[in-house]
């Protein structure tokens, strides 16, 4: 395709105006309120550990993580429509690589890291390429089996794994505790800070910021991703592949991208994890039954706004705040059946998951920048005509129609 | 009829076929089974560069199979396609429309989420997967001059749900050009539409010729194609029937008898 030259031929010196554009966005003053609104939240989190004490850190540390999680299902499930059922593996994968290369080849978790970030992208390659020729269902079914295995495996190969692991995955308890990038003066840690409760104070506040800035780092590559014009290729691909082919573009490769992408970008974070406030073990990255960390990234991005990359981070905050406020509710109990509420949790977020599903399937993301919209122009004194709340056309309405309609595929064919 | 038959004979499958050379795009005894179906059944035609082929033939004929077999949504059965003297028989479709020919879909196929001018941006994006073009804006005007050629002017940021039939033609053409094609494939362009709107859309088709586009278009009946192309083609059950200028092949005894089932030509 010639678009550079057409382009040029209309629009001048190309090179000169896309920088210019690009600064032009960057400008704070002029942004849109929603973005001067993500960036006073980007403030909130730098300044958050000014309000709490260092025991009280991991929290929003691991929040962080979910985060990085959540927007790595969001890149292929959200935006290209592949539902995967099973993401903890690719945060497995990265961080079980880089704890056993640490503790059982003594290699530093520095060159760990992306070694485990690697290898998670190349676990995306062997579910994509597949996953090119699976129809929906079959691709949830699938991406729903993988971490289940991945767990039965650490069982199996518990006490070694020849070559790759010579003292074994661990089993249920994982292979221990690895080196750890930050820690107290003497602690072994790959960057040691200052002594006693100082250093435990340092500790948490230097995990807190590395998490915080990979979070953003993250969000910045998988927003320029999907913003870009080729980004706007994964969306159509929720909707219409033939179109997609129609506009020259190669399917397969976006889709494959796309899955890549979420791999590397969840290794990365998975391996960060282990090496700052997780323990590297089944019940500590998968979740419960091996599969809890799987079903909460989805509940976070179907909360915050699938295919939006921003929407799982507010949809993370969202399952975060909700788990502390039931949490808190441990004196307030439920007459009749006579128990607290706190011990009700997570059914109050799932309930609440399934209430966006029902009133605001584009997410609590759009739909305050609808209602955002609609605010500002009856200030202005305008009829607001934007989408109803609700439409089919959200990025997860579209994703259950694709569902539906290869599900009814499948079912004919085997009429 | 004497011209026609000749020429039908001589075009006839396996007694002489064409090869690469024989006009911009070139299909020779191109043929596809579905099971024990034949659709296209050694189906050969050759398309010269800026003509305006008109691709005729009753409901069920194998109009949409041939347009698909070429444009690489089916693989063919058999048989070669030549597109500008190379073998394209078989690739992928987006690969066909990065070698320059594009399509529309007669069922259309807009991207619902978003407005027309970004359906058009769409085509306008590099196939690249890490590209920072489009951030300043410049691909947007394309598609915005695009859409204006077109007609579309007006529904720039409209949703196609919100567009009428017409329109939705429109877009699907608009969506063809910003493919830089130099081969359309436009199916069923006029299906639906009024006189007056025929009359801007034929418009906007031959302008594309002269700026050197070469296109086939595929329609049921040639009613409303006599003033837009150069030669028709006509098949039934897979395989031609008859071929040439528009307005004598309607007195084409063959073409006759395969509307005779009440559809008219």
């Amino acid at each position: 395709m010639a678009t550079e030259s057409d382009e040029s031929v209309l629009g001048g010196s190309t090179s000169a105006e896309r920088r210019r554009a690009v600064l032009e966005k960057l400008n704070p003053l002029e942004m849109p309120i929603r973005f001067q609104l993500g960036l006073l939240g980007i403030v909130g989190f730098v300044l958050l550990p000014t309000q709490l004490y260092p025991d009280q850190m991991g929290r929003p540390t691991n929040l962080l993580f979910l985060m990085m999680f959540a927007m790595s299902w969001d890149v292929v499930s959200g935006y290209t429509g592949q539902l995967s059922f099973g993401h903890a593996f690719f945060f497995a994968v990265g961080g079980y690589t880089s704890a056993i290369l640490d503790l059982q080849h003594g290699i530093t978790p520095v060159i760990g890291i992306p070694v485990g970030m690697l290898l998670a992208g190349v676990g995306g390659l062997l579910i994509g390429i597949p996953a090119l020729r699976l129809r929906g269902p079959y691709l949830s079914l699938v991406t729903l089996i993988i971490p289940i295995i991945l767990a039965k495996l650490f069982t199996l190969f518990n006490n070694s794994l020849p070559v790759l692991a010579p003292e074994g995955l661990g089993g249920r308890n994982g292979p221990g505790l690895p080196t750890q990038l930050f820690g107290i003066d003497g602690s072994g840690a790959v960057l040691e800070l200052a002594e006693g409760y100082s250093g435990i104070q340092q500790t948490a506040l230097a995990n807190y910021y590395l998490a915080l800035g990979l979070m953003l780092l993250i969000l910045v590559v998988l927003l320029a991703v999907t913003r870009s014009s080729a980004g706007d290729g994964f969306p159509a691909l929720r909707e219409d592949e033939d179109a997609v082919a129609a506009a020259g573009l190669d399917a397969s490769r976006f889709k494959l991208f796309a899955f890549v992408l979420s791999a590397v970008v969840g290794g990365l974070a998975g391996a960060v994890w282990v090496h700052t406030v997780q323990t590297p073990s089944p019940l500590g990255i998968l979740g419960q039954d091996d599969i809890q960390t799987s079903i909460d990234v989805i509940i976070m991005s179907i909360l915050g706004g699938t295919g939006t990359i921003v929407g799982p981070i507010i949809g993370a905050v969202v399952f975060a705040l909700s788990a502390v406020v039931v949490g808190g509710l441990s004196d307030v109990i439920i007459p009749v059946a006579d128990v607290a509420v706190a011990d009700l949790r997570p059914l109050p977020l799932l309930a609440a998951a399934m209430a966006t599903l029902v009133f605001a399937p584009g997410g609590v993301l759009r739909a305050n920048i609808r209602l955002g919209r609609r605010i500002l122009a009856s200030a202005r004194g305008d009829e607001y005509e934007g989408e109803p709340i609700g439409g089919g056309d959200s990025a997860l309405g579209q994703i259950i129609e694709k569902y539906r309609a290869e599900l009814r595929e499948i079912i004919d064919e085997r009429r | 009829m004497s011209t026609d038959n000749e020429s039908g004979e001589r075009l006839t499958p396996g007694q002489q076929g064409f090869g690469p050379s024989d006009g911009v795009l070139v299909a020779n005894d191109l043929r596809k089974e579905f099971g024990g179906l034949t659709a296209m059944d050694d189906l050969s035609f050759a398309v010269q560069e800026q003509e305006i082929l008109g691709f005729i033939g009753p409901n069920g004929a194998g109009k949409s199979t041939t347009f698909n077999c070429v444009t690489g949504f089916y693989g063919p059965t058999g048989g070669n396609v030549w597109f500008k003297g190379e073998d394209v028989t078989g690739l992928e479709s987006h690969e066909m429309v990065q070698k320059g020919m594009a399509r529309t879909f007669q069922d259309f196929a807009p991207l619902s989420d978003r407005t027309v001018v970004r359906n058009v941006a769409l085509s306008l994006a590099p196939d690249e997967l890490l590209t920072l073009a489009g951030v300043s804006g410049e691909t947007e005007r394309l598609a915005e001059e695009i859409c204006r050629r077109v007609g579309l002017g007006d529904q720039l940021e409209e949703t196609p749900g919100e567009l009428p039939h017409a329109g939705m033609l429109k877009l699907e053409i608009a969506k063809a050009i910003a493919t830089n094609p130099d081969l359309m494939l436009v199916d069923e362009p006029f299906a639906g539409l009024s006189s007056g709107e025929v009359q801007e859309l034929t418009e906007v088709l031959l302008s594309l010729r002269d700026n050197g586009m070469t296109l086939i278009v595929v329609d049921h009946n040639m009613r409303g194609l006599l003033n837009l192309i150069d030669r028709a083609f006509v098949i039934q059950f897979g395989a031609k029937i008859a071929e040439g200028p528009p307005d004598e092949i309607t007195d084409d005894p063959k073409v006759q008898e395969a509307y005779l089932g009440g559809d008219e030509i």
